[in-house]
């Protein structure tokens, strides 16, 4: 752009609000296409590339706005204390000191290798108060017929023994708190519950029990055998900038990912809208007759198909990708721009200077590249910023019903996915509320950007 | 006037002509069309098949019977030819909604025939269509007028500004915020439905009852296709006010009053009319969204369920209908236009 159109852009405020955002969209998707891998689709629908983090928790600050101290997701791995052959004891401490407890405990071993009987690892949670909770007891798989020692186990992936209901730990954690303390128990309590709760003096209710906590794994195998290491998560009573999602995803990075992948429909779609449009609007308004009408007609047809319903039947039919969606969003949304560009041309063809261009011979690709298409630049530039919003939110509501691409996280996806696990009417705000501000937000910048270019597009501007 | 009517309606009739043509042919193609008929076949197999089995007592005839039965009747619905060949017939099939028992979808009377289902849920949508769009109609209208007698000023900047960025946000989002604030949070209104359960008794309760729990959606509805009616009164009444004939009216002395309602408002009737016809699209699409999150039971949220279940027979008949609705109320609107333009009356 030459440098006036610049200054009529910012010289209006939506404009200024449109460059602005639309920068910041720009930067924060490259950003993005340059940190996240950009298969990050595969790892989003791997469950359990996010075993570990809590489900469905709430953003880390929505906790200090509250005024509660959230314990935080964190590994501990556990240090050798003792090491002798075939017995070791490891172990790590760290201190609990917030007001609600972790979400989960996992124990986590990697590598046991034995020579001949599976050795055991017993792990004990030792509280402040003293009470050593048994938390797993892992006895690896014995030899398999034509295994050779060393024999090696949860090489590849480390074990993971979640600490829920119903286990070990928590049963004897449960027949303790009713032995020391006297607390009636409902058996309704979650886990982490009992693992990290006492009973508050004054009111009897459990509440965290706060202080330094010990892990202690204890290694029991013959001469040789090794384990690897043992770590224990503790899974965050909140987490992140964003929080996690039903099956544990940071939508921090979903959201982020989502970026690129809006700004890419939007801008992909609306270019191709636009030259298509621009193209049979030209071709109709320059050669007029049998050209002119057949487009016409078709434009006419097009344009009054109702767009979602034809949209959601292709998509249920044909079960497209975002290629194909953007591509049947295109096939709909040409005839507008081709009706209002064939009167433009119309206008601009019986101008003297596209008349002298003809009258000394030029091509009528000469005439339409260099003298007509100049004319109607700004205004397809326009169009092609107004264009955008609606391709991304066709995107997004299309994934709202579901008929979404389910190899690529978009925001209407993950929104999708938090109305149907009833985040609405759970209180899951922090799963629905920012991926529709995200759309609002993209919409927002396209339509500021649009309306600030309006002065360069309209045809009173162009002629000063 | 009847010539230039009878041009659109015959336009309008293509449009839905294309669309069923677009739909039967990729249903064709892709195999669906079998598959929905082979579905009515064996629906139709296991109704006559207990009559059969009171007649032929032998199992091995019964099954004989079933099997040539069943060949008669995929002859007589055209399996037995390519798809292509039986494109007109589909396409009455479709136009009758014919189209075979939706899977799980049931209407209020527990009839699991496409028709019954859609012809409970037809009402209910053009209720909540109709109702957002005449408010949002006449508070465009109204919004727009104010404005264009500020023209130029920090208001009518303002919500030009908000009235054009409006288009650009996801209304259903919108839909789910007024939902936790004012279902979850504040507990003012249902969280979705039409009606409480049980439903009041009487008729005057229950109407009220249909009105509380129609409020958010139609506000959800109203806060997206406002924005754009506001913008197109706007201009087309400031247009109109720059015409020479308004400066005559107000050279004559004129008082205000008539010159708004008989010099600027009677002339940009017939545009705004065009305004509504191109809400109209958009505001049938946000209804299928908006449905959706509010459990309306209306086609949006038919259309959603049967998405989810894969009913590929009520996706066809409900794409079908929402084109259907579309034209019919398209048509509507051109009568009212021809009504109010003058010019083309004559």
């Amino acid at each position: 752009m030459e440098e006036s159109a610049w200054r009529v852009l910012l010289g209006t405020w939506p404009g200024r609000v449109g460059v602005a955002l639309i920068a910041a969209l720009a930067l924060v998707s490259a950003g993005v296409l340059l940190l996240l891998p950009l298969d990050f689709g595969r790892v989003w629908n791997d469950p359990s590339a996010w075993a570990d983090l809590p489900k469905a928790a709430p953003p880390e600050w929505s906790a200090y706005l509250l005024g509660v101290r959230p314990s935080l997701q964190r590994e501990i791995e556990l240090e050798p204390v003792v090491r002798g052959d075939g017995y070791e004891v490891l172990e790590a401490t760290f201190a609990l000191e917030s007001d609600l407890p972790p979400s989960h405990l996992i124990v986590k071993v990697r590598s046991v290798s034995f020579q001949r009987d599976p050795p055991a690892l017993l792990i004990d949670l030792i509280r402040p108060d003293g009470i050593a909770v048994p938390v797993a007891r892992i006895s690896p798989p014995g030899p398999r017929a034509g295994e050779s020692p060393p024999f090696l186990r949860y090489a590849e992936r480390p074990l993971r023994v979640e600490v829920g209901p119903g286990s070990e730990g928590v049963a004897y954690m449960s027949r303790e708190l009713a032995a020391r303390y006297g607390v009636q128990l409902s058996g309704t309590e979650q886990p982490s519950h009992l693992l990290f709760g006492a009973p508050d003096p004054s009111s009897g209710r459990l509440v965290v029990l706060r202080g330094r906590y010990a892990v202690r794994a204890a290694f029991y195998g013959s001469e040789g055998d090794r384990v690897g290491s043992v770590s224990v998560v503790l899974g965050g009573s909140h987490y992140g900038l964003m929080g996690t999602d039903g099956v544990g995803r940071d939508l921090m990075l979903g959201l982020l990912y989502g970026f690129p992948v809006a700004l890419g429909i939007g801008l992909f779609a609306s270019v191709l809208v636009t030259s298509i449009g621009a193209l049979l609007g030209l071709l109709s308004g320059y050669y007029r007759g049998a050209v002119e009408a057949v487009i016409q007609r078709a434009a006419d047809v097009v344009a009054n198909v109702p767009l979602l319903p034809l949209l959601i039947f292709l998509s249920f039919v044909l079960r497209p990708s975002v290629i194909t969606i953007m591509a049947l969003l295109v096939a709909f949304s040409w005839p507008g721009l081709a009706i209002v560009i064939r009167s433009m041309v119309l206008q601009i063809t019986p101008l003297p200077f596209v008349e002298a261009s003809r009258a000394m011979g030029s091509s009528d690709l000469r005439v339409m590249l260099l003298h007509v298409l100049p004319q109607l630049a700004p205004y397809l530039l326009a169009q092609t910023v107004f264009f955008a919003p609606s391709a991304i939110l066709a995107e997004a509501g299309l994934s709202f019903l579901g008929l979404g691409d389910p190899t690529i996280p978009t925001w209407g996806q993950i929104l999708e996915l938090g109305f149907r696990t009833g985040a609405v009417f759970t209180g899951y705000w922090w799963w629905v509320i920012p991926p529709g501000l995200l759309l609002a937000l993209t919409g927002i910048a396209f339509a500021s950007l649009a309306m600030g270019l309006e002065p360069l597009a309209s045809p009173k501007m162009r002629r000063q | 006037m009847f010539r230039w009517l009878a041009v659109r309606a015959a336009s309008l009739l293509l449009v839905l002509l294309t669309v069923l043509f677009l739909m039967v042919v990729v249903l064709g193609a892709t195999g669906y069309s079998d598959r929905i008929l082979q579905a009515i076949v064996s629906e139709q197999l296991r109704a006559l098949r207990e009559g059969l089995a009171q007649r032929i007592k032998d199992p091995e005839e019964l099954e004989r019977a079933l099997a040539e039965l069943k060949g008669e009747m995929e002859r007589a619905v055209g399996l037995d030819r390519p798809w292509y060949s039986r494109i007109p017939e589909t396409v009455l099939r479709v136009m009758t909604l014919d189209l075979g028992l939706a899977r799980s979808a049931r209407s209020s009377t527990g009839s699991n025939r496409i028709v019954d289902i859609l012809a409970e849920r037809i009402p209910n949508t053009v209720i909540l269509v109709t109702t957002s769009l005449l408010i949002s109609a006449a508070l465009g209208l109204a919004v727009g007028a104010w404005l264009a007698r500020r023209a130029g000023s920090r208001v009518d900047r303002a919500i030009t500004y908000v009235s054009a960025v409006s288009n650009a946000l996801p209304s259903w989002w919108i839909g789910i915020v007024l939902l936790i604030v004012f279902a979850y949070q504040l507990r003012l209104f249902p969280s979705g439905g039409m009606l409480s359960s049980p439903p009041p008794e009487d008729w005057f309760s229950r109407g009220i009852d249909v009105l509380w729990h129609a409020f958010l959606p139609v506000l959800t509805l109203v806060a997206i296709s406002t924005g754009p009616s506001i913008y197109a009164s706007r201009s087309m009444l400031l247009n109109v006010a720059q015409e020479d004939f308004v400066s005559v009216a107000r050279a004559k002395g004129l008082p205000e009053r008539a010159i708004s309602w008989r010099h600027v408002l009677r002339p940009a009737a017939p545009p705004i009319v065009t305004g509504l016809i191109l809400a109209l699209p958009a505001s049938l699409g946000g209804a299928i969204l908006t449905e959706t999150v509010f459990n309306w039971p209306g086609m949006g949220r038919l259309y959603y369920n049967a998405v989810l279940t894969g009913d590929e027979g009520l996706v066809v008949a409900l794409t079908y209908l929402y084109t259907l609705m579309y034209v019919v109320a398209r048509f509507a609107l051109e009568v009212i236009y021809v009504y109010l333009d003058p010019r083309i009356r004559v």
